[in-house]
């Protein structure tokens, strides 16, 4: 086994696969960038193997499985997952007597009652809400999913992000800002699990990971003074975004069959219900079910979150649609276009990726 | 034999140039003309080319790279001088000062850019913040990186900060060549400190300093480390060089061919203006 940054494995792989050499039997991916292996056939496509050796599209959480499929084949296997979720003070909550939001009018009350200029100067010294620092689809495909709309129609053939579903997801982020004044503008965007930590920020989201970086790297008494929660629940209903991993296997590798074998390993109730003693997700259902999501608020609310946990599109140009949407996105949020303006923009250019 | 060595010790390094560099400059030569896609490819002609013109980012950010060259070149040879000149006339600590300004030079830029980035931190407790509140200097934290203006003058004051030691040192040199009874003989002519300059020293190291500003340019159109680390790009792509646009084209949307069609771009432009710039500041002069 041989562990590579996960920022130059896609260079790693792509050098070695051009000079017809194979990097490795299985490899650990992003599943964002599945689909991309996919259609450039650099990994093989698993459906036959994965029938053969028994593994079944209904024991995984449906997400992380989309994010192998491309034009109808199976070109990888779910081995972790996360999603985001909500995170915030319990603290603060509490000294403004505050319940968690648990809908998009809560979420924006409560994040103008924590907003506060704390020494007297004029400076907001406390935020409501931030979202994870800068919008790309990993944080705002969730407020787009829980107004209703998507990024590209079920099909992947056609453009939907700049429906009124949308429009009205990127308004509400922006109102927060320039309406309420209860959530950072961009300039002053950080980690807003640091923030958090920091007291600088009521309520924030993150992966599960936020828990712990709260706890290690700022050293927060997490088990008194933060509290998570799914995410408050738009005019759609809930909705989060799911991260993790996949297993491919890569073209002219020499032993498919025994690689397939250890992904039926790797996927088993037993190595996937011992990942989460070790804080990783499962993609297995099953395996979620285990004693530890009882006894862990932070697994017990991932858990819950999986249910409406969605992925972004699995399609092949997903980095270059991200990039897009990220342009124009910090363009509205820096008030140089209207969301519609915005989001017509990133339309445009999306439709052009498409055939 | 004898005539055999001088190419034996040569042929080493000619395949290291020919395996790392000549190779990878003919096959991205080739790769412009190319849709590439790993285990496929397609002949596009010009296309990826007229694709990289019709950009309207790529315009943007080669505005950026004109910004950067135009302030980080003019910076760092004027700081370069200034700094030389004032260690000409020190006789103590010579080597202490200009040791200390060249350590940047040699520095990592990796390290360099994470410990800047740490400095130009939003917050109030960050380096630069806090020396300005604590000196009311500023009343509220800059987020130095997060908006679009102080994110590139941040860029370019690390670019100068980390580059100046470097013409510094070549300055120093150049300015030992020149004889001291030069000097003499302008005092007496009645020359101020200024006319020296003007009459003495700047003809005298002028292609010095031609050279090292063409140098100096080509180190500004291939900014790359300090934008990757410090801001990515952003805010609004106002940082975005060209190196980190080649970069995010070909590794992450896999656009080989659009990346590789810009350096080809790139390549005559740069030779251009730096025989230009050459041309333009030294004057061969002989007293």
């Amino acid at each position: 086994m041989e562990y590579v940054p996960s920022d130059i494995l896609f260079q790693k792989m792509v050098t070695l696969l051009a000079a017809g050499q194979v990097p490795c039997d299985i490899c650990r991916y992003d599943i964002a960038l599945t689909p991309q292996l996919a259609d450039m056939g650099v990994v093989l496509k698993l459906d036959d193997l994965a029938e053969e050796s028994g593994i079944s599209e209904n024991d995984f959480y449906p997400g992380p499985w989309s994010s192998c499929v491309w034009e109808g084949g199976l070109y990888g296997v779910p081995l972790d997952t996360c999603c985001t979720i909500l995170y915030y003070r319990k603290d603060l909550l509490e000294a403004e007597n505050l319940a968690v939001p648990t809908t998009w009018d809560e979420l924006r009350s409560a994040a103008m009652k924590l907003t506060k200029d704390l020494n007297g100067d004029g400076v907001t010294d406390q935020w409501g809400f931030e979202g994870p620092g800068g919008y790309e689809m990993w944080n705002f495909n969730p407020f787009l999913w829980q107004a209703g709309g998507d990024v590209l129609s079920s099909d992947m053939n056609t453009v939907t992000i700049n429906n009124t579903k949308a429009i009205q997801a990127l308004q509400f982020l922006l109102d927060l800002i320039y309406v309420d004044n209860a959530s950072p503008p961009p300039d002053l965007w950080k980690w807003s699990t640091e923030a958090l930590s920091r007291g600088e920020v009521a309520m924030g989201i993150d992966g599960p990971w936020g828990w712990a970086c709260a706890r290690d790297i700022f050293g927060l008494d997490v088990d008194t003074k933060l509290g998570v929660a799914t995410f408050p629940a738009g005019p759609a209903g809930g909705a989060s975004v799911i991260g993790g991993q996949n297993l491919v296997i890569p073209k002219f590798t020499e032993h498919p069959r025994e690689a397939m074998e250890f992904v039926k390993y790797l996927t088993s109730y037993y190595y996937q219900s011992e990942m989460m003693n070790v804080g990783v997700f499962p993609v297995l259902k099953a395996a979620s079910q285990a004693e530890v999501i009882a006894s862990n608020p932070l697994w017990a609310t991932v858990a819950e979150q999986m249910e409406t946990a969605r992925s972004r599109p699995p399609h092949p140009k997903f980095a270059e649609m991200n990039n897009i949407l990220k342009t124009y996105l910090e363009e509205a949020f820096r008030q140089q276009k209207t969301a519609e303006a915005a989001l017509d923009a990133i339309a445009t250019e999306i439709q052009e990726l498409l055939p | 034999m004898k005539r055999a060595t001088p190419y034996l010790f040569l042929f080493l390094p000619f395949l290291f140039f020919a395996v790392f560099s000549l190779y990878p400059l003919i096959w991205s030569f080739r790769l412009s003309f190319f849709k590439w896609g790993v285990i496929t490819e397609e002949f596009v002609g010009l296309s990826n080319y007229a694709e990289v013109l019709g950009d309207p980012y790529f315009w943007k950010v080669f505005g950026n790279t004109i910004v950067y060259a135009a302030t980080t070149v003019i910076g760092q040879i004027a700081l370069g001088l200034l700094v030389a000149g004032m260690l000409t006339k020190i006789g103590k600590g010579r080597g202490f000062f200009s040791t200390t300004f060249y350590i940047p030079v040699i520095t990592s830029w990796a390290v360099v850019a994470v410990v800047w980035k740490m400095m130009l931190g939003s917050d109030s407790y960050s380096f630069f913040n806090s020396i300005l509140l604590q000196t009311n200097l500023i009343s509220s934290p800059i987020s130095w990186l997060g908006a679009p203006l102080t994110a590139k003058l941040s860029i370019i004051a690390l670019c100068i900060w980390k580059g100046v030691g470097w013409a510094m040192i070549i300055f120093l040199a150049a300015l030992q060549t020149i004889p001291e009874r030069f000097y003499e003989m302008a005092k007496v002519d009645g020359l101020g400190v200024l006319g020296r300059f003007r009459k003495v020293t700047f003809p005298l190291i002028s292609p010095v300093v031609g050279m090292v500003s063409a140098l100096l340019l080509i180190g500004a159109f291939n900014i790359f480390p300090q934008v990757y680390v410090l801001t990515g790009g952003g805010p609004l792509g106002s940082t975005e060089s060209l190196l980190t646009l080649q970069y995010r084209e070909a590794f992450s949307f896999l656009h080989f061919g659009y990346a590789s069609a810009m350096g080809y771009l790139l390549m005559p432009i740069i030779l251009f203006v730096s025989i230009l710039q050459i041309k333009a500041i030294s004057k061969r002069v002989q007293y």
